[in-house]
């Protein structure tokens, strides 16, 4: 049986090249879209370190000095009015939470990068993305302990200002398991003045969804600028509540010359973020889709054709006491191997481009593998799903139509 | 005079393995206005000489004149033209073209023709279905029509360009008797009436003896 | 005629070929337009900027210093240079300045409702250059932009955010705390159009301190309409010798300009991904998506050159009985190829239909086309309502083009193979 499918096979090499071609791009195409998707996309699956939900970003902003609402004999103010406004918001029956913060906002591009160093004598560096916040941005942002201290205890460690920092594969491959630093003594921006201790480790926060999570370096909001903006959390449910208040109600965002505006949900703000990566997944998904269905048509066709063709073959067959399901493997068996045959043809043809398509998309030769299994898969049901019915169909035919077609 | 002349025609059949002898030094001569029948046993070569005579092949060796022209001399696109406007053809089993009506299936030797316009062509076309009788079938299409019908409209095809020669290989193969007399009264008229020459490949011994000539094949050679 | 019968007739006896055919012809059509079409999202001309592909823009430069360090610096430009290098070129026949300012700011009535919105400074010449439809009022004057006082034009959706009505010429409303005077509201444009983004024009008064311009830098952003029939490289090879000119100006400050290819055409914008310091790689690009046009062609063109080998092997006869009666090979040929032909426009057409289905309502999720949260351009941003502007004759040329390809791919080798066939074989198959 096996030899009789190889050198029918052979006899029909010249429809089979075309396919093996076909099936040799589409396995090329999907095994580097593939690649591409997995690189895109792989930091999805690490913890985003932060909630989003009912999370809103609002600026504070000063009147400028052009304007005619501008009142200068309150200019030294500022500070006090802020401190009034962000009392208001508190008292709003819709809010949960306010933070004052700088650069603490996740989904955002732009931020602070800096270092702290151990006190000792290897001078051990760590650093990542300072982002300041007064000490409620733990519960507001819902942020995680790793070695699980409770959120009042991570609380604590910043109203005592002590700072929190999260896990870094590197850094730990040199310097062993973070958790063991955990209550040494650092100097921040590695100033000997800036003396504190790491409080404990907490999981990092994300600057976009699909990314692997930058190094954060969490600390307790220090002085009082005039640059600091807000987060703030709403009850759950009450968003609508709340946008509608913040934009009708004058006095809960205006204070002679400070005021607060550009309300932002975060929600938002991730979707506005991801929204490109997002794009390109599908596009991927979408253009992954169009060659298996392209794989599919024409086996279809082909096989379905074939069957047709064979009529009178197969009713011979059937005459000599060939079972259907001996038939339906055997058209199913053709299909798998002509993939077997351009799967090896395609790996080939990738082969010297490995080291081009590692470096665009920074991956290891072991995911190739990985990922050349799926892509086989998939053509695999495209292929066993295209000959179905050309299977079925053979499988109907009756054994005297044999003769009568002769 | 001479229509059709075969000197020394040979046709060897190869494939990869063998070679096959189809036609052994065949020398023929049929006259304008001759009604011929070739005779023998199946696989003997008849079909191959018809096609040969036809032009739907080309003979391994050998000259073949139609005409009083030599057409061994003809490239591809001259043989198309000679075919189209001198030889006419009726298959054993019709060869209508199931996509077209009858009609449509008629006129295509006017539309390879050229200089045909429509209004002719529908004009002619009626007016050979007509003598044929079915100008009540001009609309149908060859799957509606009985196996008489549709030899009928192949010879209405065969017959429409008014060609000199008319090629039929078992025209009554396909058909029973009665329809098979019909199909040979038609045969023997355009041959009486209209001076056709007429070259047919038959099995059935009575309608050929009532043709003017049999000549008779066995293994690709003329044994009368 | 005849053509239309055979293939109605095929649909009857191979529907599955026919099927397969037809479908994988839509798909691959669908699939070139719908890649043309989003592209084309980006270039196409509607009002109000019918004349968009005859406007260029000069915007930024790239600066480096000829003192040897290592000084190199994307920037923009201030008024007086963008006048000095865009000011007096051959082939324009308008030019417009304008200040992009600092995107996001806050619009609101005194004690009323208040938006999040984008602003331009926009001069009076910049209303000749797009053809704005005005609601109420009209179009900044030169006196507007002379005086000291601040002007806005609203778009419509910002005008019924903040008044609930269009009505509201004169009337005064406050960006960031500044107040401006309303002169005037204008329709709503497609968000994909050259601003499309800007909710409120204001009006551009170039009086240098108060926008911080110094020497060189400064905001402004140059747009110039081009006189038919001139091209775009005419325009740039003047402006190369204008920052040549310009670079003597300023050996003093011992830096110079270097010259990336400005002003950009309405085509160099939409592939983007170049900044002030690199040359936009539009031929890159045209290479680029040759070669997926040709992908998204090539693999259905194997599928469909099999499928018809496929209806041509049950046609043998009837091509040796054609053959018989005097047709051709040329005729064989070009018979099967306009059969096949017309297969494929049928599937072109079916293609081309879902790929504008496709552009109307599926495109935003495939292109980065909305602003999350800002409501205001909500309406704006929807494909469905422009998509008949997509439709010229361009795209239909394009299409019929697509199915062109597949045709000769697909239909030239196996329609010369049949008609190679000696009639007398082709004839004897049927036999088998």
């Amino acid at each position: 049986m096996k030899r009789a499918l190889l050198s029918q096979m052979a006899h029909e090499w010249k429809t089979n090249i075309w396919f093996v071609i076909e099936l040799v791009i589409v396995t090329y195409a999907i095994l580097f879209l593939l690649l591409l998707l997995w690189s895109t996309s792989k930091g999805i699956f690490d913890p985003r370190g932060f909630s989003p939900d009912n999370v809103y970003s609002i600026d504070v902003r000063g009147v400028s000095e052009s304007s005619p609402y501008y009142l200068p004999e309150y200019e030294e103010n500022f500070l006090e009015d802020r401190e009034e406004l962000i009392r208001r918001l508190k008292e709003n029956p819709n809010v949960e939470y306010v933070s004052l913060h700088n650069n603490f906002l996740p989904y955002q591009l732009s931020w602070i990068g800096s270092g702290i160093r151990f006190e000792g004598p290897d001078s051990i560096i760590y650093s990542g993305n300072f982002r300041y916040a007064e000490p409620d941005i733990i519960k507001l942002l819902d942020i995680r302990s790793v070695t699980g201290k409770s959120q009042d205890e991570l609380v604590a460690i910043l109203e005592r200002g002590e700072i929190l920092i999260s896990p870094d594969a590197d850094f730990e491959e040199v310097n062993g398991p973070i958790e063991k630093f955990a209550g040494k003594t650092v100097y921040v921006h590695g100033q000997e003045e800036n003396r504190t201790k790491i409080g404990d480790i907490v999981y990092s926060i994300k600057r976009e969804d699909f990314q692997n999570a930058p190094n954060s370096v969490i600390l307790p909001l220090q002085g009082n600028s005039r640059w600091n903006n807000i987060i703030l959390k709403v009850k759950p449910g009450r968003d609508k509540a709340f946008e509608e208040d913040f934009y009708s109600d004058y006095d809960l965002t205006h204070l002679r010359n400070v005021y607060f505006t550009n309300l932002k949900s975060l929600v938002k703000m991730g979707e506005s973020l991801n929204m490109e990566t997002n794009i390109k997944i599908r596009l991927i998904i979408g253009i992954s889709t169009f060659f298996l269905i392209t794989i599919f048509l024409g086996l279809l066709g082909s096989f379905w054709f074939r069957v047709q063709q064979r009529v009178s073959e197969i009713a011979i067959r059937k005459t000599f006491g060939a079972t259907n399901k001996e038939l339906f493997q055997r058209i199913i068996g053709e299909g798998l191997l002509l993939l077997v045959g351009a799967i090896i043809i395609a790996s080939a043809c990738i082969w010297p481009f490995i080291g081009r398509i590692s470096e665009k998309t920074g991956e290891k030769w072991y995911m190739f593998l990985t990922v050349e299994a799926i892509t086989a898969g998939l053509i695999a049901i495209g292929i066993i799903l295209s000959l179905w019915y050309p299977a079925w169909r053979a499988m109907k035919i009756e054994p005297a139509i044999a003769v009568k077609e002769e | 005079m001479e229509i059709i002349r075969l000197k020394d025609v040979n046709k060897v059949y190869r494939t990869k393995e063998i070679e096959t002898l189809a036609l052994e030094n065949v020398n023929l001569e049929i006259r304008k206005g001759e009604f011929v029948s070739i005779m023998g046993p199946s696989g003997c070569g008849k079909t191959t000489l018809l096609n040969i005579i036809g032009l739907l092949d080309k003979p391994t060796s050998g000259v073949v004149r139609i005409s009083d022209k030599d057409t061994t001399v003809m490239d591809d696109s001259k043989l198309s033209e000679f075919r189209n406007k001198n030889i006419g053809f009726v298959f054993q089993s019709f060869h209508l073209i199931p996509s077209l009506n009858v009609m449509e299936n008629v006129a295509i030797p006017l539309i390879y023709r050229g200089g045909v316009s429509g209004s002719e062509r529908k004009k002619i076309v009626t007016d050979v279905l007509t003598k044929l009788g079915l100008s009540h079938r001009l609309r149908h299409y060859p799957g509606q029509l009985s196996g008489g019908q549709c030899q009928r409209v192949a010879i209405a095809r065969a017959i429409v360009g008014d060609p000199e020669i008319i090629l039929a290989d078992e025209p009554t193969g396909n058909l029973d008797s009665q329809m098979g007399k019909e199909v040979m009264d038609i045969l023997h008229q355009l041959n009486r009436e209209d001076g056709k020459t007429i070259v047919m490949v038959t099995h059935n011994e009575h309608q050929a003896r009532e043709t003017d000539r049999i000549i008779r094949f066995f293994d690709g050679r003329q044994v009368i | 005629m005849n053509y239309i019968k055979q293939i109605l007739f095929e649909l009857k006896y191979q529907k599955m070929v026919t099927w397969i055919s037809i479908s994988g012809t839509a798909l691959a059509i669908f699939m070139v337009m719908s890649v043309y079409l989003t592209q084309s999202l980006y270039t196409f001309e509607m009002a109000p900027a019918s004349k968009r592909n005859m406007i260029l823009t000069g915007k930024g430069m790239h600066m480096q210093s000829i003192n040897g360090n290592s000084m190199s610096a994307s920037e923009t430009m201030n008024h007086n240079l963008a006048l000095n290098i865009y000011g007096k070129l051959d082939g324009i026949e308008k030019i417009s300045l304008v200040n992009p300012g600092r995107g996001a700011s806050d619009a609101g009535v005194k004690n009323g409702p208040s938006v999040s919105v984008e602003t331009l400074g926009v001069d009076n010449e910049f209303w000749k250059l797009y053809d704005y439809k005005f609601i109420s009022g009209k179009p900044f004057d030169k006196g507007d932009i002379e005086t000291g006082n601040n002007f806005a034009i609203l778009k419509e959706s910002v005008a019924k955010a903040l008044f609930h009505g269009t009505d509201v010429v004169g009337e005064t409303i406050e960006i960031d705390n500044i107040p401006y005077t309303v002169r005037g509201v204008i329709e709503d444009s497609f968000i994909l159009l050259p601003d499309g983004k800007v909710n409120i024009f204001t009006n551009y008064k170039h009086d240098g301190a108060s926008s911080g311009e110094d020497e060189i830098n400064g905001p402004t952003k140059v747009l110039m309409l081009m006189k038919p029939g001139v091209d775009p490289d005419y325009i740039k090879q003047q402006v190369s010798k204008k920052y040549e000119d310009a670079n003597r100006e300023l050996l003093k400050l011992d830096i110079e300009l270097v010259y990336h290819q400005q002003p950009y055409t309405s085509e160099e914008i939409a592939i983007g991904g170049f900044g002030s310091n690199s040359d936009p790689e539009i031929t890159e690009r045209k290479k680029e998506f040759a070669l997926i046009y040709a992908l998204l062609l090539l693999l259905p063109a194997i599928n469909l050159s099999n499928m018809t080998r496929s209806r041509l092997i049950h046609r043998v006869t009837e091509i040796g009985v054609r053959r018989a009666f005097g047709a051709k090979r040329v005729s064989i040929v070009s018979q099967i190829f306009s059969e096949n032909l017309l297969m494929t426009f049928i599937g072109g057409c079916i293609g081309l239909s879902l790929s504008f289905l496709f552009l109307a309502f599926l495109s935003r999720y495939f292109i980065p086309i909305n602003v999350p949260g800002n409501y205001l351009l909500e309406e704006s941003s929807k494909v469905s309502s422009v998509v008949w502007h997509l439709f010229n004759f361009k795209v239909f040329f394009i299409a019929i083009g697509g199915c062109f390809i597949l045709n000769v791919l697909s239909a030239t080798l196996p329609s010369w193979r049949a008609s190679l066939m000696q009639p007398a074989t082709a004839i004897s198959k049927s036999k088998q």
